[in-house]
């Protein structure tokens, strides 16, 4: 995309509908939601179908309580919508939890905005800060993973159990997804191949993955050298938690973040920072949720103020 | 001038007439104001001391901010003290009360008076299973938190998910306890 | 008949707080439960008919410029009084209600209504539109604490309301629920209000 990026008129046309972008991050998403099923087994599907049963829904109601057209619920955002917010719930959740998240994503998250491209906030993400805040406990229950041969009914997520145990969970075990977490975070190999299609593709830009997972990496690396004893090495950071999925597909949300390209790398340098003081200094042990969120709340300001200027134009 | 002094005395009357009801309104209730304390002091009192079915008598040992040591009798004889304390929770002030056996062995009931924790979380310091394995804990040393069942009887075990909290309680109670201990070895001497 | 307009205005058309969108402090943050709700508008409702009933004897007595001093003597007093009333025989609600009784001082409704009605209108439909408008806040206030409560622990004034399969959202018994539920429901008036004023 490189220059390509353009916020205010004239636009140039671009092909790509919002369909055909959308079906585009679903392939890409494949790769995620096969590997939930093979670690979780058909509960990660049932959760993934109930969260778009009631994504789709709740778009469709509120599109014809807003006398709007129903036919823009086939444009594929509300089924992104659901499949990313069931990758990022606990396999063990209770379906109505999953429902609910769903309905409240779509409803505060994207309807009360005016619907698709008004919204602030990435709307998978506001279902499940909802959730978080509604249901602290079932949030974090976290099941074995089918692949890990550990016998215990609830375990800890390895940023958990850095947290509260200081276990370091191995990379291998992180990049391959042989740990327990919500459906979509196991395996970073596998959101990293789906990131690249997204990539590849120029559906998202390369400055928002490479930001957040650089800051992540460097400032992590910086505690890490003034005590390693106390603070997790970054490659750990980078692999484990909801980082990968984060970074590839909820900061790149096209409506939920900025145009300008500094206005990009204050976005992505921005998650990534929070993303380690959350983690570290923070009372809960991932971060990633909340600091995609408090970024997307700058994303107008920062376009605002970093939008290239006309020529002759005054401030 | 007129107009200026008839603001004067409206307002001094009305100022006048407020505080006057006010004054006998205060009289009305401050006594059961008093009352419903130290209702409240000697029932939190009695439960922590496991003293059925009242208190015969205790006095106040020390009252300053944050820490109050109470003294228990029955008849000439200490059979307790209790403990009031409070700190810094998650999100707000945490208040207990606990009982101790004189010799400060172990401790024989805790109760949280104030706090303002998660609902759901860090409030479950409320709930009767987590105030249940306080009984019997030991005074006389520092107690420490655990992730799992307590082997011995210096060890608490926290709440799932409530790690933040259940650390508030143990601090409030380690440093009350040691605040105690010094207390009672001044009044001695 | 202009007398029961007075009475009737406050509940619904002219709700204080979800079409005034006066006295959202307390509607906010005393009503994660129907208990502290209802202890909230009995408060409310004594400083509120009191001080109506007083300001509006007095108000051609009050010079001009002192009367919002004069108003706020009378509003204090009362609420004092609910205060200590509060704290001598239910010690619990009063320490579950916190400092939001004596914040009833600063609460819109009540200086508001004084400035706009009871100073300028007789003592019997200044005590109409104070009964009115309490009636008005009960109502905002039993919504809100109903919605609240049931959603967040699955309970009306402490009765079981769902059976054990109930997951409560907790989130609607902490500060960010109140938002929501607020929120919700002022859409809710708003929509049937409009939807009434097309007739």
């Amino acid at each position: 995309m490189m220059s390509l990026i353009v916020s205010s008129s004239p636009h140039i046309h671009h092909e790509d509908s919002v369909p055909k972008i959308m079906l585009h991050v679903f392939f890409s998403l494949i790769p995620a939601i096969v590997a939930s099923v093979y670690f979780f087994g058909s509960r990660a599907l049932t959760v993934m179908i109930a969260s778009i049963a009631s994504a789709l829904i709740t778009e469709y109601l509120f599109l014809l309580l807003r006398k709007k057209d129903t036919g823009a619920i086939f444009d594929g955002s509300a089924l992104i919508t659901g499949i990313l917010l069931a990758l990022t719930l606990p396999p063990s959740i209770n379906l109505s939890i999953v429902a609910i998240g769903a309905f409240v994503a779509i409803l505060i998250g994207k309807q009360v905005f005016g619907g698709f491209g008004g919204n602030i906030f990435n709307p998978a993400l506001v279902g499940r800060a909802f959730l978080q805040a509604a249901f602290p406990t079932q949030m974090a229950t976290w099941v074995a993973n089918k692949a890990s041969h550990i016998d215990a009914l609830t375990v800890a997520t390895p940023l958990g159990g850095f947290k509260f145990s200081h276990v370091l969970t191995p990379y291998k075990e992180l990049f391959l997804g042989n740990v327990s977490g919500s459906l979509g975070e196991t395996s970073a190999l596998l959101l990293i191949l789906g990131g690249i299609y997204l990539l590849v593709r120029r559906y998202i830009d390369w400055r928002i993955p490479v930001g957040v997972l650089s800051s992540v990496f460097v400032f992590s690396g910086i505690l890490w050298l003034v005590n390693s004893k106390k603070y997790p090495d970054p490659v750990f950071m980078l692999l484990a938690g909801g980082l990968m999925l984060g970074a590839w597909f909820m900061a790149t949300d096209p409506v939920t973040s900025p145009v300008t390209p500094i206005a990009i790398w204050i976005y992505s340098i921005g998650i990534g920072f929070f993303v380690v003081l959350i983690r570290i200094f923070g009372g809960l042990p991932e971060g990633v949720m909340y600091s995609i969120l408090i970024m997307n709340s700058f994303v107008p300001l920062l376009d605002k103020y970093t939008r290239t200027r006309m020529l002759g134009e005054r401030k | 001038m007129k107009e200026s002094l008839r603001i004067v005395i409206v307002l001094t009357v009305f100022s006048i007439l407020s505080g006057g009801i006010l004054g006998w309104f205060n009289k009305y209730t401050e006594k059961r104001v008093a009352l419903n304390n130290l209702t409240a002091l000697q029932e939190s009192l009695k439960a922590v001391t496991n003293m059925n079915p009242k208190i015969e008598a205790y006095e106040s040992v020390v009252k300053e901010k944050g820490f109050e040591l109470y003294k228990i009798f029955s008849g000439t004889e200490t059979v307790a003290y209790a403990i009031v304390a409070s700190g810094n929770g998650f999100q707000d002030k945490i208040k207990l009360i606990f009982g101790v056996k004189p010799d400060f062995s172990r401790i024989i009931d805790l109760r949280i008076l104030e706090q303002k924790e998660t609902p759901g979380m860090g409030a479950k310091i409320e709930t009767k299973k987590y105030l249940e394995q306080w009984k019997g804990k030991g005074a006389d040393s520092t107690l420490e938190l655990v992730k799992k069942k307590p082997n011995t009887k210096y060890q608490v075990e926290a709440i799932t998910g409530a790690t933040v909290s259940s650390t508030s309680v143990l601090n409030i109670v380690n440093r009350a306890l040691d605040r105690a201990r010094k207390a009672i070895k001044e009044a001695e001497k | 008949m202009n007398l029961l307009k007075e009475f009737i205005k406050g509940w619904w058309k002219e709700n204080p707080v979800f079409v005034m969108v006066l006295g959202t402090c307390p509607t906010l943050a005393v009503t994660n439960s129907v208990k502290n709700a209802i202890g909230m508008i009995a408060a409310v409702a004594f400083v509120l008919l009191g001080s109506s009933f007083i300001v509006s004897l007095i108000r051609k007595i009050v010079p001009n410029q002192v009367r919002i001093a004069t108003f706020i003597v009378v509003i204090a007093t009362f609420v004092t009084m609910a205060d200590r009333y509060l704290a001598a025989f239910y010690p619990q609600l009063s320490k579950a209600l916190g400092p939001y009784v004596p914040l009833i001082v600063v609460n819109c409704i009540i200086l508001g209504r004084q400035e706009a009605f009871a100073s300028k209108n007789g003592v019997l439909a200044s005590v109409l539109d104070a009964l009115g408008m309490s009636i008005g806040f009960g109502i905002a206030l039993m919504l809100m604490g109903s919605v609240r409560e049931i959603l967040g622990s699955g309970t009306w004034l402490g009765m079981k309301v769902f059976g054990s399969w109930y997951i409560p959202w907790q989130v609607m018994i902490l500060p960010a629920g109140a938002f929501f539920v607020f929120g919700f429901l002022i859409w809710g008036f708003n929509s049937i209000n409009k939807a009434f004023a097309k007739r």
